[in-house]
């Protein structure tokens, strides 16, 4: 049944390969039965990425009138040992969304979600189905005349993303090498959590328009204190400026200090000197303007030289404000090389 | 890890070509997670092989006789899978019909599948498949198909998927991605349709285009979805999308600019794909590649990137995700892409032509993510269509 030429044949074990042969036998006969059960089971412990198996799986499920609650806690072994796989987040969201989940099963299934996280905290399908299970069920709870989700529990959430950018704090317990406890800390640089964050304080439902932008710079300030070089949080304060049109100068005087060196700083901060040169740039004088290209020309040439060509591509971009004429023989030449690249 | 003592690592351009030909022929059973996706798994490898030249010999008539036949066979493979329907399925694991090639007709169970479709078309090119047997029709249908009422795209047919969750998990930026470029390809082929149809689509367009601009992070970059993490290949697929559907309602400034930020300072001129994180050879493929499109230039230290690449090189051949890993095609390809991409730059770079090490890999189409010599065949096989 397999052409004998097919690209990248798997030498599949005799226990897939006669599962398989199972497998396909049921479904030519549409089977749906308890056995289908066992056997998709069996498939997927094999190959948790067959989706044509999880599918039928769910069907059979459906036929047969399963208790899907069941299901769900089946899929609570195979996520914590399959973290990275889509098939099973997919059908552990296809089973929630048939169960249309009253609240107390949606705190479960976040705790859930949250337990998932400390082995692995900065695991992207973790997070997208958090983000999902919240955007989900919270707008549904609108079309049912009420947020499934009180204040209280947006409140928890906001307490828990704390505890996960909190470096000296501890989110959990973890199996170490030896089968022992250990303590698992939080982290500043984990920018799921920040991004976790942008969506409960500024983006999602309820919360638009009523953000406390100061409180957010100023918790942002703290994480930037505590890790100088630390992308995320500058990214977050940058995200914050720009979604809320503050001037950066606005909050430079508290950036100032990482733009020079200290005694235990031997290089200024590269992203506090790009803030300087914003900064300095969305003034729109040309004196300020240059001063913000010097600035560019500084980190390409001295405090980031790794990006040395993006940096003199800022600076060239922002030169065309004083030199329109210049400016004009830029585009060009860029509108040129686009054309090359998508000929 | 072995990549401190390595700043002048070789290419291994033998061992390269020998482990896709190896996986070519046979995958070890711990693959078997690939099953539903054999048809990508193989694009990795012959593209794997189209970047080092290895199918140079089809173009100067010179191929032998064992390696045609080896060819001939993957291509019948390949349109073994094609869905009489329309589209391709990633995999032969659901043919039941044990007497010869299936030619059945795709069962509920057994669709077609969006990637399996975009890697199965860019395989027939890279082995310069004659196109003929295309179904462009079903093609443009079986795209259309897959199109959520949102704007994005699913892995198989809406009508396939009854029970899926809505919006589902993976009907994310990897999915639009392929599906605009499988309609770039219908575009080359000039498949009529009528005036209705031509509407419908512009409407299906605009909405990927929305879809797309709302799946840019406060960070700068794209996330998989709306509202999710911004990540380098999410962002790769967000930012070549755009420019295929000819969207530019983003702000691509600070899509640079956090492009811009991944290649890590601290580290030897690799990739990461998000704040945090460590280097994986993937990213430098879908960061690189990426800013290439979104600004015309590549704006890295490619240079130091191509060195930390290499000393990521298998002993055995092939790429892991970083050294010292097992390697993999998936990882394996992309480290060649992003080394051709890189030697392309400095070569335009350096006047004299020297300087660098000379890997003598085909060049890349960033955008169709294939080597541009199988671009060109493609645009000629589909335009005769």
């Amino acid at each position: 049944m397999e052409p004998a030429d097919g690209l990248v044949p798997i030498m599949y074990s005799e226990e897939y390969s006669d599962a398989m042969s199972y497998f396909r036998a049921i479904v030519t006969e549409n089977e749906k039965s308890a056995r289908v059960l066992e056997l998709t089971e069996h498939i997927i412990r094999l190959n948790p990425a067959h989706y044509t198996v999880w599918q039928y799986r769910f069907s059979t499920l459906l036929h047969l009138e399963s208790d899907l609650l069941a299901e769900l806690s089946l899929m609570n072994e195979f996520a914590s040992q399959n973290l990275k796989s889509y098939q099973v987040w997919h059908h552990r969201l296809t089973l929630l969304t048939h169960l249309n989940p009253d609240l107390a099963l949606l705190k479960k299934e976040i705790a859930f979600i949250h337990e998932s996280l400390i082995p692995d905290a900065k695991n992207y399908h973790t997070w997208s189905y958090l983000h999902w299970v919240y955007t989900r069920f919270s707008s549904l709870g609108e079309e049912m005349g009420g947020n499934r989700f009180a204040e209280k529990d947006w409140e928890a959430e906001r307490g828990w993303c704390d505890g996960m950018l909190d470096s000296d704090g501890v989110i959990g317990k973890q199996e170490g090498d030896e089968g022992e406890d250990v303590l698992v800390n939080g982290d500043g640089r984990n920018n799921s959590a920040w991004g976790w964050r942008w969506y409960l304080m500024v983006s999602r439902e309820g919360v638009r328009g009523k953000t406390d932008v100061q409180a957010e710079i100023d918790y942002t300030l703290k994480q930037i204190e505590q890790i100088p070089h630390n992308a995320s949080a500058w990214n977050y304060l940058r995200g914050l400026h720009t979604h809320f049109a503050i001037p950066f100068s606005q909050t430079f005087p508290q950036l100032e200090t990482y733009t020079s060196t200290t005694e235990t700083r031997a290089k200024p901060v590269p992203f506090a000197i790009e803030w300087e040169s914003d900064a300095l740039a969305q003034t729109g004088s040309e004196e300020e303007v240059k001063r913000a290209a010097g600035l560019l020309l500084d980190l390409a040439d001295k405090w980031d030289v790794m990006r040395r060509t993006y940096w003199r591509y800022r600076r060239n971009e922002l030169l065309k404000q004083v030199r329109p004429s210049k400016a004009s023989a830029n585009v060009e030449q860029a509108e040129k090389r686009t054309a090359t690249v998508t000929a | 890890m072995q990549s401190t003592s390595s700043r002048q690592s070789t290419f291994k351009r033998n061992a390269h070509v020998a482990y896709f030909r190896r996986c070519l022929q046979a995958m070890p059973s711990k693959a078997t997670e690939g099953d539903g996706n054999r048809m990508t798994l193989g694009y990795f490898c012959v593209g794997g092989l189209d970047l080092l030249g290895y199918f140079e010999d089809v173009l100067e008539g010179g191929e032998d006789e064992a390696k045609r036949k080896t060819r001939d066979s993957w291509i019948e493979w390949v349109w073994e899978m094609q869905d009489p329907n329309g589209g391709f399925r990633g995999s032969s694991y659901m043919n039941t019909d044990k007497a010869g090639p299936s030619t059945s007709a795709a069962t509920p169970s057994n669709p077609a599948h969006l990637p399996s479709t975009y890697t199965a078309i860019l395989i027939l090119g890279i082995l310069r498949a004659d196109l003929s047997r295309l179904n462009r029709r079903g093609l443009w249908e079986f795209v259309n198909s897959c199109q959520e009422p949102d704007g994005s795209y699913a892995t198989l047919p809406l009508s396939a998927t009854p029970h899926r969750p809505k919006p589902s998990f993976e009907s994310d930026a990897r999915m639009v991605y392929c599906a605009s470029v499988i309609r770039d390809w219908i575009r080359f082929s000039g498949l009529e349709l009528s005036e209705q149809e031509r509407r419908a689509d512009e409407v299906a367009v605009e909405k990927t285009r929305k879809w797309i601009a709302a799946c840019q992070t406060w960070e700068g970059g794209f996330g998989g979805r709306p509202g999710l993490e911004a990540q380098g290949g999410t962002t790769y697929c967000c930012v070549t999308a755009a420019s295929l559907l000819g969207s530019t309602s983003f702000d691509s400034e600070s899509a640079s600019r956090w492009l811009s930020q991944r290649q890590v300072s601290d580290g030897e001129g690799g990739f990461q794909g998000r704040p945090g994180k460590d280097e994986d050879v993937c990213y430098s493929f879908w960061c690189g590649a990426a800013m290439r499109v979104l600004t015309g230039q590549s704006m890295f230290d490619v240079s130091a990137n191509s060195q930390a690449l290499l000393g990521a090189q298998s002993p055995i051949g092939g790429f892991g995700k970083a050294a010292g890993e097992f390697p993999d095609p998936f990882h394996s390809y992309l480290a060649l892409a992003a080394l051709a991409m890189n030697e392309e730059t400095l070569i335009n770079e350096s006047e004299s032509g020297s300087g660098s090490m000379i890997l003598d890999l085909q060049p890349l189409d960033p955008v169709w993510n294939v080597t541009r010599n199988t671009r060109a065949y493609l645009e000629s096989a589909l335009a005769r269509l």
